[in-house]
């Protein structure tokens, strides 16, 4: 694989939208489905180690593939690739923030973007609850957490506690089945 | 006020911490740079969010604009940078994953996290959806977005679009005078 090659990989991933769900499945369709550089097997435990990387694992597969390819230099390619165009729009997008600040736009931001922005903060909430509110068990920490934060308890507090329940409650979990798209 | 190292150090403790999980992240961020802090408003932190969703690539990004906020395009590319450099322990753990086929104590830790994530992403809402959640119509979009995604199964990016649109179409064409 040359650079230009692995760059544009990404770029394209980098180009899908819905999040970083959306980048993985571009993912796999250039790097398994198109250009056979690496086989579904392959692509899917790169996933499951991916997850557990405290980057994301969008961030996490870019490093991986572009080690695995060019080394150091190419990790650098593939995570330029995969961050340039969410990085530039996000950039231009922020800098308006003070355009529309200065005058009246900014009352139909607050009348559309920012309330339903609101909704997605919600829905990231429900959909990471799909697995746990099968459990009245979890659904009980889940709440605990909620109540604890807003009753002033620190945040990063909560997580550490959160992470300790996962390892003595969670002893046995299946790895790697299929990707969650 | 707060210095750029300052910054860039919140962001790669927050991003380890929750494993670079976007919105996981926003009930850390709005707890130290928006409640302790007071370096950004609720509404930037909130904006910076919204335009995360809306732009391609993953949502964490988003932080991106946090840093533009605070220190400029130079803040932009170094915050993008303290995002990824924990990713680059990606490269030992392959190696690890090759010979032992195990990930599965972090596993666990993880799937701890999401639990009580759900619940701190809710007090997140609350928090910044007190702000911006004034008046009918923006209680009207709010919902539309649940109700797009939950009961029309739209995705989340066309369920936020469409719910944005919406809300629009109430800001030019009020529904009660």
């Amino acid at each position: 694989m040359s650079y230009g090659k692995l760059f544009s990989i990404f770029l394209a991933a980098g180009w899908a939208f819905g999040g970083g769900l959306g980048v993985i499945f571009e993912m796999e369709k250039q790097l398994v489905h198109k250009h056979h550089f690496l086989s579904k097997k392959e692509f899917m435990s790169l996933f499951a180690i991916g997850r557990v990387v405290p980057s994301g694992t969008v961030t996490a597969i870019a490093i991986a593939v572009g080690y695995k390819y060019k080394g150091l230099l190419g990790t650098l390619v593939a995570l330029l690739g995969v961050m340039i165009p969410g990085f530039t729009i996000t950039l231009i997008l922020a800098a308006l923030y003070t355009v529309f600040k200065q005058n009246n736009y900014f009352e139909i931001i607050n009348a559309s973007i920012m309330p339903a922005a609101v909704g997605l903060i919600f829905l990231a909430a429900v959909n990471m609850g799909k697995d746990v509110f099968h459990s009245p068990l979890l659904i009980a920490f889940a709440l605990a957490a909620f109540l604890a934060t807003m009753l002033g308890m620190s945040v990063t507090l909560v997580i550490g506690l959160g992470a300790l329940l996962g390892i003595v409650l969670f002893s046995q979990i299946k790895e790697g089945h299929d990707l969650p798209y | 006020m707060i210095s750029l190292i300052n910054l860039l150090w919140i962001f790669v403790v927050d991003t380890v911490i929750t494993f670079g999980n976007g919105p996981v992240i926003l009930p850390l961020l709005n707890q130290s740079l928006v409640q302790q802090l007071h370096v950004i408003s609720s509404d930037q932190l909130l904006y910076a969010y919204a335009i995360g969703r809306v732009t391609p690539g993953q949502v964490n990004l988003y932080i991106a604009a946090v840093g533009y906020f605070l220190f400029g395009p130079v803040g932009a590319v170094l915050s993008s940078i303290s995002i990824i450099l924990p990713g680059f322990l990606m490269i030992p753990m392959v190696a690890w994953y090759e010979k032992f086929h195990k990930v599965s104590i972090i596993n666990n830790l993880i799937k701890g996290i999401t639990v009580v994530s759900i619940g701190l992403i809710f007090t997140a809402t609350v928090a910044i959806g007190q702000d911006v959640l004034k008046g009918v119509n923006t209680w009207i979009v709010f919902l539309s977005v649940i109700v797009f995604n939950r009961v029309f199964k739209i995705n989340g990016f066309l369920s936020f679009i469409a719910g944005s649109v919406l809300g629009i179409a109430i800001y030019f064409f009020p529904l009660h005078h």
